[in-house]
């Protein structure tokens, strides 16, 4: 069997063997990679949080720098990263879940293009609706439609099963499609 | 396109959307630079590279899946004692038990997005009530567990920050009243503890990081044992426990502990069980144990049953069990996954063992079978144990059809019956028209006899209470103690905890940590 492999592929691998023996430029380049991505699935699974969320992402790296070594695939960097950051947003989520007093930003976000009052209001109702999830429930959501895992890798990245992760899906979206509306 | 996936589509798009809000621009060679020098530093020998950086005590909430929670947690549910039920439904010895079934219902707290987690009473020929807790109260209840007297009950309780195992009286018509509350500490799970079977001691899991597992989400990493009369406390520390469970003379405790680390699957690894005896403070590890995750008495207290991880890095168990005075094993099992469930727990009458597995190779799915074993009915031909799977449908008491894919499993006082903290499908299982609920049902051991519904309300806590361990269960059910029991096997000790020093009595087995993290006891 010949087994294909990409050069963006290569290229991965090449940057997680030097980070994982200690080459901080690859390091970086690996950061810079996925910062991003592990701060807008953390978002969602903190309620809307960015402190909460810079917290999570911030602990994540460390244990990505100690663990890389691990992780000899390419293409389950993404997923693994994803995974430990959503593991310390839900922890850190849990410990905060109890008497903490929801606050809605109603000031404009000055960097968005298009304020639009309409669309606003809907983030407003987003934010509301996630925050009234469980953390647990946030995760999905986010691996899912975030972070676009399908169901194997949510089933990996949460221990459960494919068939259960999606059950729980669908009745998550069930509640939260009467809580929005179909908008 | 229906509705359903026109929603899905739109919702995807406005989450995405939302999410972008998250991100903030980042300098990636200083995260690099503090993350590879700042925090970190290499042994100059292995390689390894150990973390000393940022918030323990949000590490230590990062451990929270614990052996504390071991376990009634789990499946939030728990259960535990039977009422008198009605001797047409349920042949229970009054003796065994004061009748009533307690277990953890989550509903949605009025002020905020919070479950609001109580405890209710049930038994089989009276409906459930609640009985600790309001919807208002801000306060979680959880983890009941039964003294084997029937007269008390410990939970845990989490108010604020605050943790504490409560211990309250129960009188016979099941009303409740706290008497003594022993704080854990804050920000930590709250504990779920197991009674010896003689009522004089509780042990629970506290996870807490400590330098023998710094920042990885092991379980408990101090097992915690009090007092009842005095609310002693004696703490082990520097366990990475995913198990307990006491002798059935109450002189020993079994500690299912690893000293390493846990594999990617959160499989812990180089896992043995402990003895621990709090009358003289010895603890002794059982090498012969390498592996073990979960524990169970026989209640004769001649052996102990476990379930261990075949090999490092491979998440495959197999369920053994060990001679207490010989030290001689025996394999029941073929190797076999698990993702949930209970590990093993032996009936009342020592002839079966209950565990979970999950079918497939690899495991996948959330149809965990329970499969009972006999231990000492075992095959020429394989050296295997005997084995019957019981089935996902039961009929009911009602004469309908329930399918049950049960989160925690416990005995009945006389081994007749197995108490399910379950999911059931009404509109089978699983595609996207699901519905899912928890019941608490008692299931006789033979498949063909009725199943009783315990329970069946919304809110039944069950494997996604928001204090959710995995693994890590134990039975507080059925725990009498037969008359003819004999004493558990004596330790020489080789080292004495004392009660201001808890960490000098861990012994072989166990790696020093770099920094030893000196044990407490309290009163």
């Amino acid at each position: 069997m010949v087994t294909m492999t990409s050069s963006a592929d290569e290229n991965s691998a090449g940057l997680m063997r030097l980070a994982a023996g200690g080459d901080e430029a690859a390091f970086a380049r690996i950061v810079d990679a996925h910062h991003a991505d592990m701060s807008s699935v953390c978002f969602v699974v903190t309620g809307g949080d960015p402190e909460l969320t810079a917290e999570a992402v911030q602990s994540a790296w460390p244990i990505a720098w100690r663990k890389l070594a691990t992780i000899r695939e390419p293409e389950r960097l993404r997923p693994w990263l994803i995974s430990i950051a959503v593991n310390e947003a839900r922890q850190l989520s849990r410990r905060r879940r109890r008497g903490r007093v929801l606050e809605i930003s109603v000031a404009m976000d000055p960097t968005a293009t298009t304020p639009d009052p309409a669309s606003r209001a809907g983030d407003i109702d987003l934010h509301n609706a996630l925050a009234r999830l469980k953390p647990e429930d946030r995760e999905l959501i986010a691996l899912r439609y975030v972070a676009g895992f399908d169901s194997t890798e949510l089933a990996r990245a949460i221990g459960m099963s494919p068939s259960g992760t999606r059950a729980r899906l669908a009745r998550l979206l069930a509640r939260l499609r009467s809580e929005l509306g179909d908008g | 396109m229906d509705e359903m996936t026109e929603f899905e589509r739109r919702f995807e798009e406005r989450v995405r959307r939302f999410a972008l809000a998250g991100v903030r621009p980042v300098d990636s060679a200083a995260v690099a630079h503090a993350v590879a020098v700042g925090h970190t530093r290499r042994s100059g020998s292995t390689s390894t590279v150990r973390w000393f950086g940022l918030s323990f005590d949000r590490r230590a909430l990062t451990l929270a899946v614990s052996l504390g929670l071991l376990a009634a947690m789990l499946g939030g549910a728990l259960l535990v004692g039977a009422r008198l039920l009605a001797p047409s439904l349920l042949n229970i010895s009054p003796a065994a038990t004061n009748g009533w079934i307690a277990f953890t219902v989550g509903q949605p707290s009025p002020g905020g997005p919070d479950e609001d987690n109580d405890i209710w009473f049930a038994a089989l020929d009276e409906p459930a009530r609640r009985v600790i807790g309001t919807d208002t109260d801000g306060v979680d209840q959880v983890c009941p567990a039964f003294s084997p007297d029937g007269r008390s009950l410990a939970y845990g309780s989490a108010e604020g920050a605050r943790r504490s195992l409560v211990i309250a009286d129960v009188a016979d018509d099941g009303t409740v009243a706290d008497r003594l509350t022993v704080d854990v500490g804050d920000g930590l799970p709250p504990p779920c503890a197991v009674w010896s079977p003689d009522g004089d001691r509780l042990a629970f899991g506290v996870p807490r990081t400590s330098p023998t597992n710094p920042e990885t989400s092991a379980a408990g990493s101090e097992v915690w044992v009090v007092t009842a009369a005095d609310r002693g406390i004696t703490v082990l520390p520097d366990l990475l426990a995913t198990d307990i469970d006491w002798s059935p003379d109450g002189s020993l405790l079994a500690i299912a502990s690893g000293n390493r680390d846990r594999t990617p699957g959160n499989m812990l690894l180089d896992g043995r069980i402990h003895l621990y005896e709090p009358g003289s403070g010895a603890m002794r590890s059982l090498d012969e144990t390498r592996g073990a995750v979960n524990v169970t008495w026989s209640p004769d207290g001649m052996r102990l049953a476990w379930a261990g991880l075949v090999g490092d890095g491979d998440s495959s168990l197999e369920l053994r069990t060990i001679d207490l005075e010989t030290g001689r094993q025996e394999v029941l099992t073929e190797q076999y996954g698990a993702i949930h469930g209970i590990g093993p727990v032996w009936s009342p009458d020592g002839e079966t063992i209950a565990y979970q597995r999950c079918p497939g190779n690899p495991c996948s799915g959330e149809r965990h079978e329970v499969v009972l074993v006999t231990p000492d009915d075992r095959s020429e031909q394989t050296g295997l144990a005997g084995e019957v799977v019981m089935p996902f449908e039961r009929a009911t008491a009602e004469g309908s059809n329930l399918n049950l894919y049960p989160w925690r499993v416990t005995w009945s006082p006389d081994g007749a019956y197995l108490l399910y903290v379950a999911w059931t499908y009404p509109n089978g299982c699983c595609d996207e028209a699901t519905v899912e609920r928890t019941v608490v049902v008692a299931a006789p051991t033979d498949p063909d006899a009725p199943t009783v519904v315990v329970a069946d309300i919304d809110g039944i806590v069950s494997y996604d209470s928001s204090y959710d361990t995995t693994r890590v269960p134990i039975q507080v059910w059925g725990r009498s103690q037969p008359p003819d029991s004999k004493p558990s096997p004596t330790l020489v000790p080789t080292a004495t905890v004392e009660p201001s020093s808890a960490a000098d009595g861990l012994l072989t087995g166990f790696s020093r940590p770099e920094s030893p993290v000196k044990g407490r006891s309290r009163t």
